[in-house]
């Protein structure tokens, strides 16, 4: 088991190998191997950080807004949000590169005010990894032991522990530059973990990767997560990744929080239009809002009468969104319950698992997802309805919206 | 050069080409080569040859003289005392019949002296052209002065070296990784002000500061540590440390920037992440920093040891006599001083070959290879 994660070359191939290898060998307990990974997952354990009113500047430019954050220790918590939104300014806080405005940082029971970054409990893994490229990949690993003061031996013995829990085996003397991306990520994992960090800081590391190694990265990341019980911050602009690997994600925007939530929350119950254009496809209807019962609010506007959930504080009478995802969506003839918009088709693009639509109201252009089942029955050629039920849209004062290029009343037309 | 054609045209590719094929023969193969042939001839100076040579330019001088007296008569001084040695043209009368047959008799002894002279030249001078005409005699006969000057001229280019590092390394890391756009571009305008005065007048203003009646020994005088009424000065140009100074403060330039180009490639996050992990500052730049910019201190070393090695103008203005010659002012006075081309030859070529080891053994030392070099 042990040879083909060193030998094989497809590198995902010896990743499964081990990884499976390791959860068997995790969960039974037996020796040998696993021993050395306890050794390991003994030393280590994730602590809460916790931000008081924590704010940023630079010069007359605030970063980021005074901002209250428990996160949990052994928690994967990812900061999602747009560039330039101040996540990068959050981790370099946390990190003690950059000191904070105002306010208080706390991870475990120790504030951090004044602490230097080698001196935190904290370990950080850069975009583009920062590898040591003039030394080997087990120098690299055992630098932050190397900066601690412990023997060579023993720091090689520790090495090659992390080496095998990131599947590197027989590579440990490469130079990072002889690496596969891959492999160089897990350089960089193994090197952060080495120095038994609290809270491990992770900055867009797979932005460098293609698309399969990245969603396979993903994947390891949690896992050894699990393994760890590390606290995780995980920042990124790319939803997919903080959705799929997260317990909680915060979504922020111009330096401010806008939601923190779990991902399943994130994605159903956005609670600004921020979130809800940011995170995944939205149709975005607009009207004014006339009556609120019961958490629904009915909404007039261009295209007639529209129910959704209304979010907390909504008001009679202000402009207002609705959101409805496009699978949300449901075409056809016969009267939908709650919602009914009259729409001609423009475009429907095969996507694979599902058929994309793109209908027009006249005024604007709606987007829904259709199942090939559901695709089968529709009638191309005549007008037709949208349909959708009240507890699927979400209506929400006006507000600022995402600029992620893809907005729906702004694709077509 | 076919890529060349095709992005400069025919007529100006022609033009370089014939550029730096000028440039390669007239300006280095020509010289290095009429160099090192002249070296590997050894002149001789004292034997019987050049013995002959100059007896011969006596006697030719001897004869000429001596017709000239036969023809114009005794010269005289304005006080009419007759004077053989003057030649002038104001005749003061004429010899007796005696004293010119003398005068003649001379000029045929003297002239059957030159005869067995050109005779015994012209043999020896045959003689010499059957023999091997190269040796390396001009290298080895070194005297143990001049070795001792060689090596004492190598070593203060390494203390030179190793001081315009420790000055620099600093510098250079200020520049490159710790300060912003405008800091750098101060300290930048800092280190080029100076460069933009002439060498000379550079190396000029230190003597300000050397003289005698100059900076430090007015200041000495003002604390108290030295007198200019008691004669009580410190003449500061006998101190080889002078010299060092100044070539330290003239080839500063040429360390900064080989390390600050390289340092500044250094991508901060290394830096930075080092820093994550724990390590101290020492530790940054022993395990990170430096490793990087190996390349950088390389070519530093190599530039400033060879400007300092090579240098002529700062041992000379600086010591003016007062210390032992460096090792460049000897190949001067080989050339110029006593006309000897080919051991000046030899002596700058082991200079040369010095300078080229050391290259070589930086190069081991900081296992950076020719490639890295040239980058």
């Amino acid at each position: 088991m042990r040879k083909s994660a060193t030998l094989d070359a497809g590198f995902i191939q010896s990743w499964r190998a081990a990884t499976s290898f390791r959860a068997t060998t995790d969960e039974t307990s037996l020796h040998g191997e696993a021993v050395r990974i306890s050794w390991w997952a003994r030393a280590v354990h994730g602590k809460e950080v916790v931000l008081e009113k924590v704010s940023a500047k630079f010069g007359d430019f605030t970063a980021v807004y005074p901002t209250d954050l428990v996160i949990n220790a052994g928690e994967f918590f990812s900061i999602l949000g747009p560039s330039g939104c101040g996540k990068t300014t959050m981790l370099r806080m946390i990190s003690g590169f950059l000191s904070p405005a105002s306010g208080s940082i706390r991870i475990g029971e120790d504030i951090m005010l004044g602490v230097p970054p080698n001196q935190r409990p904290t370990a950080l893994i850069f975009q583009n990894l920062a590898l040591f490229p003039y030394m080997s990949v087990w120098e690299n690993i055992a630098f932050g032991l190397e900066a601690r003061g412990v023997g060579k031996a023993e720091r090689r013995k520790r090495a090659m522990e992390l080496i095998d829990l990131v599947a590197l085996n027989g590579e440990e003397m490469k130079k990072p530059d002889e690496l596969s991306g891959g492999q160089r990520q897990r350089v960089a994992v193994a090197r952060a973990l080495a120095v038994e960090p609290s809270v491990l800081l992770l900055d867009e590391p797979l932005s460098a990767l293609d698309l399969k190694l990245r969603q396979h990265m993903r994947a390891e990341l949690r896992h050894i997560q699990r393994m760890t019980g590390v606290t995780f911050i995980y920042i990124t602009h790319d939803q997919g990744e903080a959705l799929t690997m997260s317990d909680r994600v915060a979504v922020m925007n111009h330096g401010r929080m806008e939601q923190v939530d779990t991902s399943d929350r994130i994605y159903d119950r956005p609670s600004t239009p921020f979130v809800a254009s940011f995170v995944g496809e939205n149709n975005i209807l607009r009207g004014r809002i006339t009556v609120i019962e019961d958490g629904v609010a009915t909404l007039e506007s261009e295209l007639g009468t529209l129910r959704g959930r209304a979010v907390a504080g909504l008001a009679v009478g202000v402009d207002a969104m609705l959101f409805v995802r496009p699978e949300a969506l449901k075409i056809g003839h016969e009267s939908q319950s709650d919602n009914r918009v009259a729409v001609k088709p423009v475009r429907r693009d095969m996507e694979g698992a599902y058929v994309n639509w793109v209908l027009s109201t006249g005024e604007q252009s709606i987007v829904a997802h259709m199942s090939k089942a559901d695709d089968a029955g529709i009638d191309h050629d005549h007008s037709m309805h949208v349909g959708f039920a009240a507890v699927d849209a979400i209506v929400m004062a006006s507000g600022e919206l995402a600029d992620t290029g893809r907005q729906v009343d702004e694709a077509t037309n | 050069m076919k890529q060349l054609i095709e992005i400069y045209g025919w007529p100006l590719t022609t033009f370089f080409s014939v550029c730096v094929a000028l440039w390669l023969t007239f300006l280095i193969v020509a010289p290095q080569f009429f160099m090192i042939e002249l070296s590997l001839r050894f002149e001789e100076r004292g034997d019987r040859l050049t013995k002959i040579v100059n007896d011969l330019d006596v006697l030719y001088r001897d004869k000429g003289t001596k017709k000239y007296d036969l023809v114009n008569g005794p010269a005289c001084n304005s006080t009419g005392m007759v004077n053989p040695m003057m030649t002038g043209d104001s005749s003061c009368g004429e010899f007796g019949e005696e004293d010119k047959l003398r005068l003649e008799q001379q000029v045929h002894e003297i002239e059957d002296k030159i005869q067995s002279l050109l005779v015994e030249e012209q043999n020896l001078k045959a003689a010499k052209a059957q023999q091997f005409p190269y040796s390396a005699r001009n290298y080895t006969s070194m005297t143990g002065l001049h070795a001792w000057t060689l090596t004492k001229t190598i070593a203060f280019a390494l203390i030179v070296t190793l001081i315009a590092l420790a000055v620099c390394y600093p510098v250079a890391y200020a520049l490159a990784l710790r300060s912003g756009p405008i800091k750098t571009v101060i300290l930048f305008t800092a280190l080029f002000v100076p460069y933009a005065v002439n060498e000379l007048m550079r190396i000029y203003a230190w003597l300000m500061v050397f003289d005698l009646h100059g900076l430090l020994n007015t200041l000495l005088d003002l604390a108290g540590f030295a007198s200019f009424a008691r004669d009580e000065v410190i003449i500061w140009y006998r101190f080889p440390g002078a010299v060092l100074v100044v070539l330290v403060y003239t080839y500063i330039l040429f360390m900064v920037f080989p390390i600050y180009n390289t340092m500044a490639t250094l991508d901060p996050n290394q830096v930075e992440a080092a820093r994550d992990l724990g390590a101290k500052t020492w530790r940054i730049h022993w395990r990170v920093i430096i490793p990087h910019t190996r390349p950088g201190i390389a070519v530093g070393c190599i530039m400033t040891f060879m400007l300092a090695a090579g240098s002529f103008s700062v041992p000379y203005i600086i010591t003016r006599g007062l210390q032992p010659k460096w090792f460049t002012q000897l190949i001067y006075d080989k050339f110029f001083e006593s006309s000897n081309w080919n051991q000046g030859s030899a002596y700058s070529f082991t200079l040369l070959l010095i300078c080229i080891v050391f290259i070589f053994a930086v190069m081991a030392i900081f296992g950076v290879k020719l490639r890295q070099l040239a980058r």
